[in-house]
This record gives C-alpha cells, structure tokens and sequence, in this order.
C-alpha cells in the first residue's frame, strides 16, 4: 500500500528569550493542528488515531498527543499516544504512520511533533528530593524535625531540564561536546561553520522574504495580542565577522562550538496528515507527496552527530540510488559543524569503506540542493517538532522547485540517526539526473 | 397521603432514616407556591408524630433543588393573600426546624429564593460541586421572605450574607462551602456520603473556629452591625436611588434591627408584603416574566442546527460576537483581512476572560474553540456566519460575494448591522440564499448587553428567524425579534431621544443637567454619557439614516456634526461632549432646581414615547411587551418602570383605576 503525505502545517518556530514562552507544547499543537482539521473538514472525522512526536513533555500533559486531540475536538473516542526519541521524535510519528499505512492496519492519521524548550521544567535535585522524601517520612515530630534540619541550600540549585535533555548520560556528554569531537575528527575550521550558519540564516530571510512559508505556516496568537507569523530566531545582517566574536557555549575556552553555529533553542509544533493510497482515491485528495521509505541507524553516543549518514545510507543503498539522484536534501541542523562532518564522511573513501560498507566514497551533497531554505541554525530546534518540519518542508520546497526526490534526515541524541525518502507527486521537472555507478557492495 | 398530584414523596429507609423528594408535576424546575406548602404541611405533621433517624430533603428534578418562589402566584396575590402565605411558610419552615431529628437538604443544581430558604431551615446542607445559590429576590423588587433575612446572617458571616442578598448574585458550591453555606460540596458520585455524614453530627449547627466565632460576634454586635448597614447603604445608594428601589433599603434596615428572632421574622414578613405592593416591585416582576416568556419562545425542541459560528470582522464587535459565542459552547472561526488585527482580538478576549474566570479549564476551553482563521476556511464549514464588516453597503456585499461558492446550503447569513436596511444588503444574493439571511443586531459591548435584535426582512424565512432566535437565546442573550424597519427598535426610539439630549446643550443646558434629569427618571445612564459612550460618530450616522428613510425626524443638530467633524467622537476618542478619563466621563456638579430637572425630562422623553408608539403602529415589534423588553434591555429605559409602554399605561391610569389603556398615550407628532 502507498503512503502519502496528505497536507501538512506548522507554528512559526518561536526563539526561546530565557522565560517560558506564550504556549506550552500542547498549546502550539492545539493552535496548529485545528487550522489543518479545518482545511479538511471532509477528511477531519475519518482521522483513526493522533501520534505526536516530543521530545519532553512538561507537566501539563505526560501524553500530549491524546490532550491535543482531544482539545483540538476530534472527540473522545479519539486515541492519541506520544512517542519520545529525542530529536527523532517528530520523524517517528510520521514513520509509525508509514509502516500503519503500508501494512494496511490504517488509512489516515494525524501525525507530527511538538515542543516548549522554553517551558522545560527546571528540576528538584537529588539532594533535595531525598531530603524531601526524609521529612515526609519522619514517624514522629522529632525524626522530623531533626529531618528538617537537614536542609542546605544547596538544595535549591535547580537542574534545568533542557540542560539534562540535551546531556548524554552514557558517556557524560552534552549534545554540543558531540559537536566538538566531530569537528576535531573531520578538522572542520571555525570560519567554515560560521559561514555555514550565515548562509542559513541568508537562506531562511530569503525565504520569508518570498514567501516560500506561507503555506507552511500558520500564524499563532499570544493571549497578550501579540500575533506570531514567523520564524523569529532569524537574522539576516548575520556575518561571519560577527559570528567569529562568539564565546565558545560547551568546551571554553578552547571550543568551536558557539551560540552562532548551533542550532537555536525555540518552541514549535508541526502536523501532517499521513494517507493510504485507497483513501487518497476514495477522497480524491490532491497529496503533497509520497513516502517511499525509511531507516533508523544507531552509532557511537559520542558521535551522535554522525547518525544521518548511518540512517541514510541504507535507504540509498537498498533503492538504488546515488547522491545525485536525490534533488533536495534538509538535513537537520544541530550544529553547523555537525552538518559539515556529515559531508565531510559521504565523501570519505575510508569512512565509507570502514564505517559503512560501501566500496568507496558515496560523493558530495550539492550545496544548493542542501537545506534550500535554511534550517535549524536559523529557524531554531524544537527537539521534538524537528523531524516533523524537515519532511513537511522537504515536500513543500520539492513542490516549489519543481523536483522529485528528497531526503529528510537527522542526528539524535544518544547516538542514532532517522532518514525519511520522498517522493513528489509530479513527473520531474528537471531531467532524472544521470545515474553516477556506484557500485554497492553486495550483502 | 392520597392526591391526585404527589408533590412530595416520602420515602423511609430500612435504617430508620428518611427521604423527603420535592417534584413538582408539571414542570421542569421546582417552585415554592401554596399547593407546595400545604403538602410539606401534611408532611410534617407525619414526621413530627414519628420521626425517623435523620431527615433528607432533595429534588428528584434534574434541574436542580429548587428555582425559587412561583412568581406568578406570588404577582397574582392580593396584601392579604400573599401575608396568609407567607405567615404559612413561616411556620412550615420553624416545625421543620423543630423536628427532633437531624435535617440534611441535599442539594443539586440550581437552589434561589424559596429554594434556599428551605435549605436554610435545615440543620445541615451538603451539595452537589455543579450546585448554585443565591437570593435573586432584590432583581425583582424584593427581599428574601420566608427568614432568610435572618437564618443566612445568623449562619454565615453577616457582611457576606447582606452583600449577597443585596446583589442577588448567584454563588457556586464552592463558594458556599467556603463561606459555610454548606457543610460539603462534592461531586454527586459522594453527595450520598456527604449527606450522611452530615446526619451523623446531629442536630448541632456547624460549628465555625475560635478566630470566627469572634469575628461573627463582633459583626452581630450592635455597632457592628450598624457599621456594615451604613456602609452598605451608602454603596447602594450610588448605584440604586432608595425612591426608585426601595427593596434594598428595607433590606439594610431589616438586618440592622435588634429584636429577637421572633420579631424579626414579622417584620421581615410586613415589609416584604409591602414591598411587593410597589409598583418597583410590581414593575420588575412584570419585566421578568416578560422577559422569561420571550427565551421561552425563542428554544426550539427541534434545537437551531448550529454548533460551528464563523465571525467576519475582528473589530470590537465581531471580536467580542466571537468570544461570547465560543464561551457558550460554539464553534468558532474569526476572519478578518488583517491578521493583526484578530490578533488584538484574542488578546482582548483574553483580557476579559482572565477577569472573568478562576478556573484554567474555563478560560482554555473556549479559546480552543475559537480558532483566528485568516484565511477564512471557516466559511466552508459554518452553520452560522455573522458579518461584522464596516458599515457600507458596498464593503459588505462584497464580502457575501466573496462567501457564496463556499457556504454550507442552509448555513444562516447574519448581519450585524445596526442601520442599514436588511432589503439593501441582500440585493445582491443569490435567490436560493435570501431566505437564509437575516440581521443579529449585538449591542456595544457585547459581554454586558443582554439584548439582541433579530432582524427579519422580507426575504428571511421563519425557518431561519426561528434559528436565529433559538441560537441567541443559546449563548444566553435576550433575542428580541424585529422588523427590517429604519434604526429597527432600539436605535429607533433611542436616537431620537439622544438627539433631544444634544438639542437642549445646543440650547444652553449644561450636558451634566441633561444626564441628572435622565437620571432623575431612572436611566440606567444619561442620555449625553450614552452618546459618548456610543460614540457620536455613530449616533451621526444613525440619526442621519432616520432622517432620511422618516419623514417626521430632521436631520441630526448641527452641534452633533461639529463634534464629529473636530474628531471628538466621545469615549474612545477621549471627549465628545465630556472628556473622558480612565474610562469615566469627568463631570461637574450641578445644583438644578427639580422643576427645572423636570422640564428637561419631558422633553427627552417626549420623542422616544413618539418613537414607540409609531414604532408600534409600524409593527416594528409585535407586542408591547417586546418593545417595553427592547427599550429596558437595549435603549437602558428604567426597568423599575417596567418599559416605556408600562409608564405610559401607568401615567394614563393612577394606581387604583383599572382602565388600563391598550396603547400608551399618543404624544404630539414632532412638527416638521
């Protein structure tokens, strides 16, 4: 059975600015995910379950996505589960529907991501739940009062949720030490990432300034009055100049990795409407796109970085295809150094041979056809909603450039990589390009 | 306990325990009347003879325990007739307050009035956490008449008890519960547990702690008493003129007085007979069963058909049609060309929701039914669109333009209009859609205005003046229906009237003098801060329109047109006649002498009366009750005066007459 991305939309990505924002995860999800029903009324009541990537729920709802659906009003008899895989998580919402679809088990859901950074929970630390644990469990009123004596003050140093998130606890690693190693690895220079983060942010004012995101974006509306209609963690007089003054954030003082090059910390929400074939026909719908397949891969915690080319590599191998047989690429943007190793490694003789069993370098990744529209550098990461954009917005870019082909993929955190393949609904534009003979190694 | 109709039913537990269920046949909520009395009566005197463990006394309606007193009975009875009832309700209410056993009122729903009192005789209450109370009486002229006076004071903290009766404001079950109305609020699935843990603690009263029990002790004393009545007059006194609303006063007075328990209650019995013979009274009660009749007309058993709204215009109408809606239970879209501008709106809503609400749940759920959409995709799925565009004819027939290849079949086209003809707007429809088209006239600002007009033009079909009326009564507005005519009624009779009021500051009178004789009548506000508040361009606009489309109405004064044309257009723009500061109209003091007062008063009323009685004449609106509902609820006509065709019927016929005039007295035609 054949999968297709029905419609799909987004909130703007909302920069996180150091207090919780104007909406929890659930509120973007709500905010989005109506305006999508509404664009569908005809398909609305015939959505079979609601699966909703996040990467850390708040204490609003332990399952987002039952509570978004249910306070989006598609009903009580409405199921919704949520599924956490970090930075996969959007992604494996979509692919769960994809492996439902294909099997035949289901014929439309409603599927996407959704994440509140700014409202991570700032977290009691150890020392302080015991304690608390201590006075509650004190028989008499002196064990009590001797337990209270206990308190320090320490006790109150809070541990901030997204800190944890973003830490590796098998190998004491954040998220952007990972970075670090990858750069050292591949030898990737400061000014070259730094560059990299400027064209993202070039790419993304561009795109607005078009009105390319138009269609992906539905506006969100602040209880103050305050109307959000963009991406707002873009900046478009970015320079390497003023990118080359950062402070290095993970590793001072000797670190690459800056606040320029990383991905920013935002909140935003992304659905889609994941179809079968047969209901596509039944409803005679008009898809964005098909999804013809997918890979999960898992590698070093430590170079979690590396996790698309893990993820990638198989979809092309088993389809048959060579770089140049995909016309667009969004590649999540964790770090700017991240995306550039990743490069760096498909065009490795040896890392291919060694690390991925190919016979020899895989080849580069056009820059034009890499990330057209900007990323997350310049767009911002939600964990959770992140997989979620990048095949919604992989489908809308092929749409608007006439191409055929893409892939969506991404690093996650803990040492694993996703890889979506898709599929626009029009005959190419463009000529198939001409199939560059790698050879596969046969299994 | 023979009968042809079982009011009450007794039902006795295998444990020695009894229940005593209230179901009034016939109808859908229970009222206290005399047939109810007689029967608790004959009741009592069973359970007085063998009295069993505990007594409960619940409601086996779903509405609720009990909605109040029969207020028809109670209108319809003579001084004498109604003292004899309530002489009678009185001792029903001591016996059962004497029965040996405990009493537990079980309380669910809505428990006002006469419900209360009853619940109050009880030793204990415990309520369902849905539940509501309240003593609504002083909105109807009155005060609380079977002791509630003094049983509420005496039980809960007295400044509590009095500012509640004074307001007639209905609490929920977890206010009473926290001021000790109740022993319990609990969801209904323990109300059973509740009510017998309440029998358990026998026939003592709930007990209050030491810090309150000092603090009730002080407040019953004398001077504490005396301290909270002076204040409490003195607050009621600026909203409320003693000689236009005496049931407050007598109120305050009732609470103040010293006798033991016994006097109090004859008094409070005397003057709420009293009471009840002013035509205050009288007037009020009359305007409630009025209005009461009209929602009942509009609910349709077939239902209106209506769970999504889309709202065209996110100006301060359409924003708060939107909100009101959505915090009614609707659906709603809200569109508007620009963006921003809906995004003030929810902003707006929010402002007044979080002022409004404690609970997260009931601020969040209606804004997730209202969705901004401005791409307007709620149009395709809408049961209902309400256009709230500027008012030109041109910008709002090019927005049904825009709407029909996309409207539902059978989706209502509303206008929210306040003058343009609904003839003129529909021209321009399709022939299959001019049936569904119809006027839904909200009145600035919309969260306080409790009236509607339904406009029906001749193209609207029953079928949809039917909806349109059984959806407004649905988000609990009074839904007036009006005929397609000039200013239809409200701006009708009104403007004219504040025309008047511009007259006579053209003619030297000072805009404060205008507002104290209008006062001085009753208004709910004067008729130059309503013109302010209105704003004077559009006072302009529709004095214009009944200029033209009425032969006996000139054109709008001069001084009118200057303003607008300087830009002072009132309220919003920080002055019009008055200046206008944080909201309020700064105003002089003014000494004029009553005549004087007088003089002014009849010549504002003189054109509003002429407008209602051509209105009538017209057939603007079908009956008399409904324009003297319209002028009370949208023009802020007295409601003590029960309408202006009720003063005019009372003027033409003193008190005691019963030649009661079918039309009000005609006026003089306006010479023009």
């Amino acid at each position: 059975m054949k999968v297709y991305v029905v419609d799909g939309n987004r909130t703007p990505f909302l920069k996180a600015r150091g207090k919780p924002g104007p909406f929890t995860a659930v509120d973007l999800a709500v905010q989005a995910g109506r305006v999508l029903l509404m664009r569908h009324p005809a398909i609305a009541g015939e959505i079979e379950e609601v699966i909703l990537g996040c990467g850390s729920p708040g204490a609003e709802a332990t399952n987002p996505a039952r509570v978004a659906a249910l306070r989006m009003g598609l009903g009580r008899d409405m199921p919704g589960w949520t599924v956490q895989r970090n930075c996969g998580s959007g992604m494996q919402s979509i692919d769960s529907a994809f492996r439902y679809i294909r099997a035949g088990d289901n014929d439309c859901l409603l599927v996407g991501g959704t994440e509140s950074l700014s409202h991570a929970p700032l977290l009691l630390n150890d020392d302080a739940v015991d304690w608390f644990a201590d006075v509650n469990t004190s028989k008499s009123l002196l064990g009590r009062l001797g337990a209270v004596s206990r308190f320090r003050l320490s006790m109150l140093e809070p541990v901030i949720g997204v800190e944890k998130g973003l830490t590796d606890t098998v190998v004491d690693l954040g998220m952007g030490q990972t970075a670090e190693i990858l750069r050292y690895e591949w030898g990737i220079e400061r000014s070259e990432a730094d560059a990299y983060a400027v064209e993202s942010h070039r790419r993304l004012a561009h795109a607005q300034q078009k009105g390319w995101l138009a269609d992906e974006i539905d506006p969100v509306f602040g209880p103050d009055g305050t109307l959000y209609d963009k991406d707002d963690g873009v900046r478009p007089d970015s320079s390497v100049e003023k990118l080359a003054t950062l402070k290095p954030v993970f590793e001072k003082p000797y670190g690459h990795v800056t606040a320029g090059n990383s991905s920013q910390v935002s909140d935003g929400a992304c659905w889609l409407i994941v179809a079968s074939e047969r209901f596509v026909e039944k409803h005679g719908l008009e898809p964005l796109g098909e999804i013809r397949d997918s890979q999960w891969a898992a590698l070093s915690p430590a170079r979690m970085g590396l996790g698309p080319v893990h993820a990638v590599t198989p979809i092309l191998t088993r389809n048959q295809m060579g770089i140049d047989d995909i016309d667009l690429w969004e590649l999540n943007e964790a770090f700017a150094h991240q995306v550039l190793a990743c490069l760096k490694a498909w065009e490795s003789d040896d890392f291919c041979r060694e690390e991925l069993g190919l016979s020899g370098a895989l080849g580069t990744i056009a820059r034009d056809r890499l990330n057209v529209d900007g990323g997350a550098v310049s767009l911002g990461h939600p964990v959770g909603t992140s997989g979620a954009r990048i095949v919604l917005h992989a489908l809308n870019a092929m749409k608007r450039r006439g191409e055929r082909r893409a892939i969506a993929t991404e690093c996650i955190g803990g040492g694993q990589g996703g890889g979506m393949l898709l599929e626009a609904m029009e005959t190419p534009v463009r000529p198939a390009p001409v199939q560059t003979g790698i050879e596969m190694e046969t299994a | 306990m023979a009968g042809s109709e079982n009011i009450w039913h007794l039902k006795k537990h295998s444990n020695g325990e009894a229940t005593l269920y209230l179901d009034v046949p016939g109808q859908a909520q229970n009222t206290l009347g005399r047939k109810v009395l007689d029967r608790f009566e004959a009741y009592l005197g069973e359970l007085e003879k063998s009295p069993p463990a505990a007594l409960y006394i619940r409601s086996r309606k779903a509405s609720g325990f009990m909605a109040g007193a029969d207020i028809e009975e109670l209108s319809g009875a003579s001084p004498d007739e109604l003292r004899a009832l309530i002489d009678q309700g009185h001792q029903a209410l001591r016996r059962l307050e004497a029965l040996s056993c405990p009493t537990v009122a079980v309380i669910h729903g809505a428990c006002l009035g006469g419900g209360l009192e009853v619940a109050l005789a009880c030793d204990h209450r415990v309520a369902d956490i849905e539940a509501s109370f309240g003593f609504p009486e002083v909105q109807l002229g009155l005060h609380p008449g079977l002791g509630g006076t003094e049983r509420f004071t005496a039980l809960v903290e007295p400044a509590t008890a009095l500012q509640l009766m004074l307001t007639g404001k209905t609490i929920d079950a977890r206010k009473a519960k926290h001021i000790g109305l109740v022993r319990d609020a609990v969801p209904d699935r323990h109300l059973k547990a509740a009510a017998e843990a309440a029998a358990k603690a026998g026939k003592a009263r709930s007990s209050r702690g030491f810090i309150e029990t000092i603090k009730h002790t002080l407040e019953i004393s004398s001077p504490g008493k005396k301290l909270i009545a002076s204040r409490a007059r003195k607050e009621t006194a600026r909203r409320f003129p003693k000689e236009h609303y005496p049931a407050p006063f007598a109120l305050i007075d009732l609470f103040e007085d010293e006798t033991g328990t016994e006097d109090a209650l004859k008094a409070e019995a005397k003057s709420f007979v009293e009471l009840s013979q002013t035509q205050a009274a009288q007037n009020l009660i009359g305007l409630f069963l009025r209005r009461e009749a009209l929602k009942r007309q509009a609910r349709r058993p077939d239902g209106h058909g209506i769970s999504h709204v889309h709202v065209i215009g996110a100006g301060t109408m359409g924003a708060d049609i939107a909100m009101w809606s959505a915090m009614n239970g609707f659906t709603v879209t809200l569109q508007d060309i620009d963006t921003k501008v809906i995004a003030k709106a929810i902003g707006r809503a929010h402002d007044w929701m979080d002022g409004k609400k404690d609970r997260s749940s009931d601020i969040r759920d209606p804004f997730d039914r209202l969705t901004p959409d401005p791409k307007g995709d709620g149009v395709r799925i809408a049961d209902l669109v309400i256009e709230a565009g500027p008012e030109k004819p041109e910008i709002k027939q090019k927005i049904y333009d825009g709407l029909m290849d996309r409207l539902k079949p059978g989706a209502i086209l509303a206008t929210n209009t306040s003058s343009i003809r609904l003839e003129t707007l529909a021209a321009g429809l399709p022939a299959e859609r001019t049936g569904n088209f119809v006027g839904l006239h909200f009145f600035n600002p919309v969260t306080k205005m409790p009236l509607v007009e339904i406009v029906s033009g001749e193209m609207t079909s029953d079928e949809t003046r039917a909806r349109a009326l059984a959806f407004v009564e649905a988000i609990d507005k009074l839904p007036l229906p009006v005929k397609s005519a000039p200013g239809f009624l409200v701006n009708r009779i009104l403007t004219p009237y504040l025309l008047e009021a511009v007259k006579l500051i053209d003619e030297g009178h000072k805009p404060e003098e205008v507002d104290a004789a209008a006062g001085h009548f009753g208004m709910q506000q004067g008729p130059v801060e309503v013109a302010d508040t209105v704003g004077l361009d559009i006072c302009l606009e529709v004095g214009r329109v009944l200029a033209r489309e009425l032969d006996h109405i000139s054109e709008p004064p001069a001084r009118l047109v200057e303003k607008v044309k300087a830009g002072n257009l009132g309220k919003k723009t920080g002055k019009g006649f008055y200046a206008w500061e944080g909201g309020k109209p700064k105003k002089e003091d003014v000494d004029t002498p009553a005549s004087d007062l007088e003089d002014i008063q009849e010549r504002l009323l003189a054109p509003l009366y002429e407008e209602v009685r051509r209105a009538l004449d017209e057939g603007v609106v079908a009956s008399e009750d409904h324009l003297d509902l319209g002028a009370v609820f949208g023009a802020g006509f007295a409601p003590f005066r029960g309408g202006p065709c009720t003063t005019l019927r009372q003027k033409a016929a003193p008190s005691d007459s019963d030649e009661v005039p079918e039309r009000p007295a005609p006026a003089e035609p306006a010479g023009t």
